[in-house]
């Protein structure tokens, strides 16, 4: 029996002994796990910003300070959801008055809409990249396991032209094979958990704002009351 | 994003390279072992041998052992015991006859006197008197046991020894060993049994020769016996073959089946070889 040439079992020989697409699969999945560990940081960081601002912005909402104050602060950088939110429906609220409008009946609607509007912007903006997440969830053991399958079938190639089936022929090729799946699942399952807690992060940050936005016409629309 | 993006990177490549580190050094050695020669020994005769022989030599090793533990405690005490008891017994006869003033005499004439004073006294118990003086006359030691069998004395002739069989039974626990039983017999062919039917059909067979493509001379047989060991039925093909010479092929391992009948194979078991099927294949025969 000749010698197993042990050295070639290293992760990078494992990885350059492959074969084209087994290499190609293996790229991609590692970019494609980059990504998702990338957006992964970026969500987490802007989720976490978000619900923070959220707080501060809500408890200066409620604190009874003037809402012209408000505005005039917010208006010039309204960086974050709820602010951007404030500034629509306020921006709305003072065009109609300042535009010198006759009758203000059509305003709690056109608020409304304008709310509207923002918060599905705005929850656009929080759930951009997410897709990503979920492809790279479902498709990424799939394309490990064809980096898998084209791999073993090499090596069973390998077995047919060496006519030798001891496992010093085997064994590399299934290795390398098997590396490809391992790929495919470790990128697969962070994006897959990750996504599905991400969307219920976007859930319940929309749901804040829709609560806050009915909150806020309804305060809107008690000032048109009182100034018809 | 960009910040996301980077702290990705980085974190993949740390992760990679301490793949790349710790991989490397750890390859798949497989340790290097000396090839070992193994031999398959049927040890169907050993394991399966429950079917008891019965010229199977006794084993009697065991027995001497028990008597080994047996003897020490009881035979000394009985020993001492002994003496005493053969002292009555002796002893006994001087005290029936009192009168010892004739003891220079023959019991015979002591004994009737006792017996006619006896019968001069009691003249009702004269038929079972007239018995005693016959036997005196052809034992001394008759009239002497019969004044032992009083109810006192007996509990002294009872033999005490009973150590000696509790001793046995308790030290060792079935100390012959077994043999099998009759009927257990295991269901089996072994391998030198059928090596011997092989054998015997071998003997017999001339295998088609110089006939090409052997492996396709393969002819199985389903072959059923007698007790006697003789055909009960023809041979009966099992398999078919296209080559032009499986024709010869078969017609030659009928006949050799049918020539070497009988055939001599172990008859406790029949039920197994009473409906085989042999193989024969040309270039090794191998049957079963």
């Amino acid at each position: 029996m000749p010698p197993v040439d042990v050295a070639h079992i290293s992760l990078w020989d494992l990885f350059w002994q492959a074969h084209f697409v087994v290499k190609a699969v293996i790229i991609g999945l590692m970019i494609a796990s980059v990504w998702v560990w990338a957006i992964v940081i970026d969500k987490t960081i802007l989720y976490a910003r978000t619900r923070r601002q959220m707080d501060r912005f809500e408890q200066v909402f409620w604190s009874g300070e003037s809402l012209e104050d408000l505005y005039r602060t917010l208006s010039s950088r309204p960086n974050h959801s709820m602010a951007a939110l404030f500034v629509a429906a306020m921006r709305e609220w003072k065009r109609t008055y300042e535009g010198g409008a006759r009758s203000l009946t059509g305003l709690p609607h056109r608020i409304e809409k304008v709310m509207n509007v923002t918060i599905a912007r705005e929850v656009e903006r929080l759930e951009r990249r997410l897709l990503v997440l979920a492809t790279v969830g479902s498709a990424g053991p799939f394309i490990g396991l064809f980096g898998t399958v084209w791999g073993i079938m090499t090596s069973f190639q390998s077995i047919a032209a060496s006519k030798n089936t001891s496992l010093a022929v085997v064994a590399p090729g299934i290795a390398e094979a098997l590396f490809a799946t391992a790929i495919g699942l470790v990128a697969a399952i962070p994006a897959t958990i990750f996504y599905n807690k991400f969307t219920t992060q976007v859930n319940r940050l929309a749901q804040r704002l829709e609560g806050f936005a009915d909150e806020f016409s309804a305060i809107l629309s008690r000032q048109v009351d009182e100034k018809m | 994003m960009r910040t996301g993006l980077a702290i990705s990177s980085i974190g993949h490549a740390v992760v990679l390279g301490w793949g790349l580190i710790t991989f490397a050094p750890n390859p798949l050695e497989t340790p290097r072992t000396e090839s070992m020669p193994v031999d398959i020994v049927p040890i169907d005769e050993i394991t399966q041998n429950r079917a008891g022989k019965r010229d199977a030599p006794k084993l009697e090793e065991p027995k001497p052992a028990a008597e080994k533990v047996a003897e020490p405690k009881p035979r000394q005490e009985p020993e001492k015991k002994a003496p005493p008891k053969p002292e009555p017994k002796i002893a006994m006869p001087p005290p029936p006859p009192p009168p010892p003033l004739a003891s220079e005499l023959k019991p015979k004439e002591e004994k009737p006197d006792p017996i006619k004073e006896v019968l001069a006294k009691e003249p009702q118990k004269k038929p079972p008197q007239k018995q005693t003086p016959k036997t005196p006359d052809t034992a001394k030691a008759h009239t002497p046991k019969q004044r032992d069998f009083s109810p006192d004395k007996i509990a002294a002739l009872l033999d005490k020894r009973e150590p000696q069989r509790q001793q046995s039974a308790a030290e060792a626990v079935s100390p012959v060993t077994s043999l099998g039983t009759a009927t257990g017999n295991a269901p089996r062919l072994t391998q030198s049994e059928i090596d011997a039917l092989r054998a015997q059909i071998q003997a017999c067979w001339n295998p088609p020769v110089g006939a090409e493509n052997a492996q396709e001379l393969i002819v199985r047989l389903r072959i059923q016996f007698r007790t006697d060991g003789t055909l009960s039925s023809e041979p009966e093909l099992m398999n078919r073959g296209t080559s032009p010479y499986f024709r010869v092929a078969t017609e030659s391992a009928m006949r050799a089946v049918r020539r070497c009948q009988p055939y001599t194979l172990p008859a406790a078991k029949y039920e197994i070889w009473k409906d085989v099927e042999v193989t024969f294949d040309p270039r090794d025969m191998f049957g079963g």
